[in-house]
């Protein structure tokens, strides 16, 4: 079958397939480099014969993507707008001050941004801006650094489409003083649009850095976002990592993040999930030498219909590494968080130690938590634990709160902050932390 | 050191023989007619004739899970003989027409059918192959009003009470080889224990797979009525063939208001060679249903043998205060696979339910547990506590965990910790130091491990679990 | 004599640790054995009992007269060698009185006795858990599973009392212990040395031969046995350090 009659089969069976591939097909190929443009066509002919995930897919339990998959979008460069100057003024973290970048409804805006002195050889910037000043191949090496999700369909929608996101390079000894932020504004005023970012953060040997990917509303409105990150860690680098996901709660936003790891390496991970109607964040870390530690926390706070799902694979491919993890969740209303944690000890991979901890607290009686912790072990001297709890706050606590003098209502919503602020204790941006503390005393005390 | 352990589990299996006893067997194959010889054979009434039907329609239209963790060639259905069975025709009031080498092979399984050389309080059906041929001290239980009788006898004896259940708590639906079982059961246990009445003995059935070539696919149905209580034992092995064989038993459990049923299982069919070749696909649905307030059902299994495993035995608490318990260890070797565990359906308000699991892998085996806890946003104040520990013995094998949770209701409380071990160098120089041998050393640290589990069956089967870890951890130090 | 340690090499993969040591060791003898990290002491305790990680490359060991060489590690126990440890393991699930029923069991078989049921053990065992001060609870718990660091040390001197060892290596057992817990311990100690065995500590402070008197103080550094004396050179060291031991050594 040529590749002609296999769209129109996948045209026929998965409209919502068939139009990313009209959208990659109409996107300006001109001057792109041949490597990408191949990688275009990869993603596309893999494209042609996938299905949509369903329930029936194990990676795809619970989940009823129907409103995600029956809507029709409009491609990020014909729904562009400015960034609300006055919203990104208000989301600016002080800190990242000289290293920002705004994109708008997926694309970047270099009049919002700023970049300025990081130090030597650090690149700090987007696609369209290398693509412009054609430097792409500063990127070609760090795209396309692991196969896992080489059949997933998000992932490659991101692949036949992705046109800008953020690039950030940072040389081999080399400190990054101060955080980067990458910030996603939405308006979803218009059109419904699908945007697919591709982050790129590569961290040399010996190298240090810290990024915060934030994803925010100025309109609520219902777009798509489907952001694939590419993460690389060399010999004893240092990255940390904090996603915000605010985006308005009628979006949907799909997110893989790969990450792979040289010895010595070490990645920390914040993921706040708060923000969607559907919200899907999938992390891979891969293992590529020893002595690497590897720290996957994340937060998600839902009410109303909200849907969030973190599916996340720790891959100990190599011997003698570390490997954390804390998710914690909270649901409301009628919400649903999907939690899979994979953990991955490959044969040979001795003298792992990782664990793995999983907190759910439901506060609404139609609300639901699915939770599978994972663990996939074919190495006999490892330290390997998961515990996963799902309940309400303690009695007990409430109860000594109360005769501290507090109302039960204060004292749940003091208990239920608590229980959130764990996971953004280890954030070491100050007015970033206190920002999302300050979030969440909102968002309990409003319960 | 770690391939001196894996020699104590190289030993031999000592159930592998073959008897040597007459049988009526069908040609292999299956198809309506075959379910309607083997509904005629039994002289079954129309309405189990019918529900065998209507599951081998729907067992058509279905297709093999393959969901697990596990890897296996998938039988050739047709290649299986569906029904088996002594030529003597047993009679159940006495063993003296029971084939003498039936009787020795139990005697020599050590499992004797006679009852002045059986163990006090222990009565036994042997399942022979496809049928029910012997069933211990009747006439005892009869008294206490306890019924424990084959499925035929009972279908003949008492069709009301099997109508009523059979298929009540595993829909013909169910699975692929639930639907299987239904339409071509051969035989198996039946346990009725009327309103309070505790029974007076352990209840036992002890399977055994003969003739090669055969699926064994027994069916149980236990159902306790109000206030009573009864421990029922399951006992399983075959000879070496090296040839897969096919095991697909469903067992169903009813426990009323008050009552409680203690399941034990220690299940050692035939695991194949070291090579892996031979041994029993034991693909097994077992599930009971707590539908009184205030009742109990528990499951405790020692799983050593089969070449593949696949089986989960669950509750469905429905009933008010109604609590589940499943007690674990489960023992892979060469290249033995287990995807074994359980589930937990919370329905009714402050059920409970406990889950603990010890799997043990060595060799090349592939040992998972796989457990579902779902509260139901009816369950108020349910609770489940889950710990699920793997063992690893050498560097080529693998322990895997997959604890599915799924919780609708807030006041409910869920807790599920799992982690891994291994048997420790410095661990085992420890016990050296101390004059203790690594043979002794190893069943020690095992039976430590087991301990949670061991200490949930009853005594008779406690000191045979023992004794069979025993035997599989037994063999020369190298 | 219990043990001749003669010219004793040791290495532990391909790094030398025990570069020519040399030891006597008669009955009714209680010797300390000092020096400081990283000499190579603990690695001589663990030798004695035949830990696999090291590898004996010359010299020899002789206990009773046996070469040791001949004889694994549960062999030795046997034999009466009793290794207290530095770090005693965790074995969760096996309870302590299961485990020391077992050792005192293999022991009893060794000697061509009798074993005795598990009634018998109880009350034989609760005799000796007096000379330790500890509480019969311990029995039932897990083999040092959550126990505090002194009484993991208790536990080993309680195994000491219960297995009767000709030949007691006490590695370290005095480090980390408070006042009150190395009082009971060396009174352990102490009512347990008598005319037919022997006790070798091994440690780096003197602190523990103020509460069991030595006979003989063995100094190591480097691999090697630098210096014996009397109870007056762990007093000596205690006041110079084991610089002192060192540097007369490079003058001499």
């Amino acid at each position: 079958m040529s590749l002609a009659e296999k769209k129109q089969e996948t045209m026929a069976r998965h409209p919502f397939i068939a139009q990313f591939i009209d959208h990659s097909n109409s996107r300006d190929a001109d001057g792109l480099p041949q490597w990408w443009s191949e990688s275009r066509t990869d993603a596309l002919q893999r494209l042609v014969t996938l299905d949509v995930p369903g329930p029936k897919d194990e990676e795809w339990k619970f989940l009823n993507l129907k409103s995600l998959y029956n809507a029709t979008y409009l491609s990020e460069g014909a729904a562009a707008t400015e960034a609300d100057e006055a919203f990104v003024k208000e989301r600016s973290i002080p800190e990242a001050k000289a290293a920002t970048l705004v994109f708008s409804n997926g694309r970047f805006k270099p009049a919002a941004s700023n970049v300025d002195g990081l130090g030597e050889g650090v690149r700090v910037t987007s696609w369209s801006e290398l693509r412009e000043a054609g430097d792409l191949d500063a990127v070609r090496d760090h795209v396309g650094i692991a196969d896992f999700w080489e059949d997933d369909l998000f992932y490659n929608l991101n692949g036949a489409n992705f046109e800008d996101g953020a690039v950030i390079l940072v040389p081999r000894e080399t400190v990054v003083e101060v955080p980067i932020h990458l910030l996603y504004v939405s308006d979803g005023s218009g059109e419904r649009f699908a945007a697919h970012p591709r982050n790129v953060i590569v961290a040399g040997e010996n190298a240090e850095v810290t990024v915060i990917e934030e994803y925010a509303t100025s309109v609520d409105g219902e777009y798509f976002h489907n952001v694939v990150d590419e993460i690389s860690l060399g010999a004893n680098a240092e990255v940390r990592h904090v996603k915000v996901q605010r985006d308005s709660k009628e979006a949907q936003h799909v997110a893989r993040n790969i990450i792979t790891l040289e010895s010595n390496s070490n990645y920390e991970a914040t993921a706040v999930n708060l923000g969607a109607a559907f919200s899907r964040n999938d992390s891979y870390a891969r293992f590529d030498g020893s002595s690497i530690e590897c720290t996957l926390d994340g937060l998600v706070y839902i009410g109303g219909t909200q849907v969030s799902d973190t599916h996340t694979a720790i891959d100990h491919a190599l011997p003698d590494s570390t490997s954390y993890q804390l998710q914690k969740v909270i649901v409301d209303d009628r919400a649903h968080s999907i939690f899979n944690g994979k953990i991955f000890v490959r044969e040979d991979a001795q003298r792992i130690d990782s664990n793995q901890l999983n907190q759910n607290l439901l506060l609404s009686r139609r609300a639901r938590v699915n939770t599978k912790p994972q663990l996939e072990i074919f190495a006999d001297d490892v330290v390997c634990s998961h515990g996963a709890t799902v309940g309400q706050l303690q009695d007990d606590q409430l109860f000594y709160l109360m005769t501290r003098g507090m109302d039960e209502e204060r004292a749940r919503s003091l208990l239920t902050y608590a229980f959130a602020a764990e996971v953004l204790e280890d954030i070491e941006v100050d007015s970033l932390r206190t920002r999302l503390e300050g979030l969440l005393m909102e968002q309990t005390t409003r319960n | 050191m770690s391939s001196n352990i894996e020699n104590f589990l190289d030993q031999p299996y000592e159930a592998g023989f073959t008897s040597d006893v007459e049988m009526d067997s069908f040609e292999p194959g299956i198809d309506e007619e075959t379910i309607r010889k083997i509904s005629a054979i039994k002289d079954e009434p129309q309405f189990l004739l019918d529900f065998r039907l209507k599951a081998f329609e729907h067992w058509k239209t279905m297709e093999e899970p393959d969901w697990a963790n596990v890897s296996y060639d998938k039988p050739n259905f047709d290649d299986i003989i569906y029904y088996s069975a002594p030529k003597e025709k047993p009679k159940k009031d006495s063993l003296d027409e029971v084939d003498p080498a039936i009787l020795e092979t139990y005697e020599k399984l050590g499992i004797p059918l006679q009852e002045q050389k059986m163990l006090q309080n222990v009565a036994v059906d042997a399942v022979f192959d496809s049928v029910s041929v012997a069933t211990t001290f009747k006439k005892q239980l009869a008294e206490a009003g306890v019924i424990f009788c084959s499925v035929n006898e009972a279908v003949e004896e008492y069709p009301e009470i099997v109508e009523k259940y059979l298929g009540s708590v595993v829909p013909y639906t169910d699975n692929f080889y639930a639907a299987l079982n239904s339409a071509v059961f051969s035989d198996g246990s039946f346990v009725y224990v009327p309103k309070g009445v505790t029974s007076p003995m352990e209840l036992s059935t002890y399977f055994r797979i003969n003739t090669q070539d055969t699926g064994q696919f027994e069916r149980t149905l236990i159902v306790c009525e109000e206030g009573s209580y009864v421990s029922y034992l399951e006992g399983c092995t075959a000879p070496q063939f090296d040839t897969n064989q096919l095991h697909a038993a469903v067992v169903e459990l009813v426990a009323l208001e008050d009552a409680e049923i203690k399941y034990s299982t220690v299940q050692n069919w035939y695991a194949g060679d070291e090579d892996g070749k031979g041994g029993i696909y034991n693909f097994v649905t077992k599930r009971g249903v707590c539908e009184g307030d205030n009742s109990k059902i528990s499951w405790t299994q020692v799983e050593t043998g089969s070449a593949v495993t696949w089986k989960y035995p669950s509750c469905i608490l429905k009933g008010d205060n109604s609590v589940g318990e499943f007690y674990s260890v489960a023992l892979t070797n060469h290249h033995q696979q287990a995807d074994t565990g359980t589930k937990m359906v919370h329905i009714g308000e402050n059920t409970k339910s406990t889950i603990i699991s010890k799997g043990i892998s060595a060799g090349v085996s592939q040992n998972s547990y796989r457990g579902l806890v779902k509260m139901m946003p009816g369950a108020e104040g349910a609770r489940n506590y889950s710990e699920c520990d793997s063992m690893l013995i050498g560097d080529r094998c693998g322990a895997h965990t997959f604890p599915y949770i799924d919780v609708r209701n807030p006041s409910a409380q869920v807790e599920h910790e799992a982690s891994t071990s291994r048997i420790g160098e410095d661990q085992m120089f420890y016990f050296l130091q101390r004059g203790i041998d690594e043979e002794d050393a190893i069943s020690m640290i095992i039976s430590g491990f087991c301990k949670d589990v061991f200490h949930e069956l009853p005594m008779e089967f406690a000191v045979e679990a023992r004794k069979l870890l025993g035997i599989k951890l037994e063999g020369s130090v190298g | 004599m219990l043990l001749e340690v003669k010219d004793l090499h040791v290495r532990a993969g391909d790094e030398p640790i025990l570069k020519g040591v040399n030891l006597e060791v008669n009955a009714g003898e209680v010797h300390a054995i000092m020096g400081p990290n990283g000499s190579g002491k603990s690695t001589l305790a663990k030798v004695l009992a035949g830990h696999p990680a090291y590898e004996v490359t010359s010299g020899s060991l002789h206990f009773e007269g046996d070469d040791l060489s001949e004889l694994d590690t549960d062999e030795r126990a046997r034999a009466g060698l009793f290794l207290a440890f530095q770090y005693p393991v965790e074995i969760p699930g096996v309870s302590n009185a299961q485990f020391m029923r077992q050792a005192y069991n293999e022991r009893r078989k060794a000697q061509g006795k009798d074993e005795l049921d598990p009634l018998q053990f109880d009350d034989h065992i609760r005799e000796r858990m007096k000379i330790v001060d500890m509480d019969p609870k311990f029995l039932d718990r897990s083999v040092n599973v959550d126990f505090s660091g002194g009484e993991k040390k208790r536990n080993e001197i309680l195994q000491m009392a219960v297995l009767e060892p000709t030949l007691a290596v006490l590695d370290e057992t005095d480090s980390g212990l408070d006042i009150d817990a190395l009082r009971t311990v060396a009174g352990g100690i102490n009512s347990l040395s008598g005319e037919d065995n022997a006790v070798v500590l091994v440690t780096h402070y003197q602190r523990i031969l103020d509460y069991v008197k030595p006979d003989y103080v063995h100094v190591m550094t480097d691999g090697q046995i630098v210096k014996s004396g009397d109870k007056q050179l762990a007093i000596d060291l205690e006041e110079h350090g084991y610089d002192w031991v060192t540097e007369e050594q490079g003058a001499a």
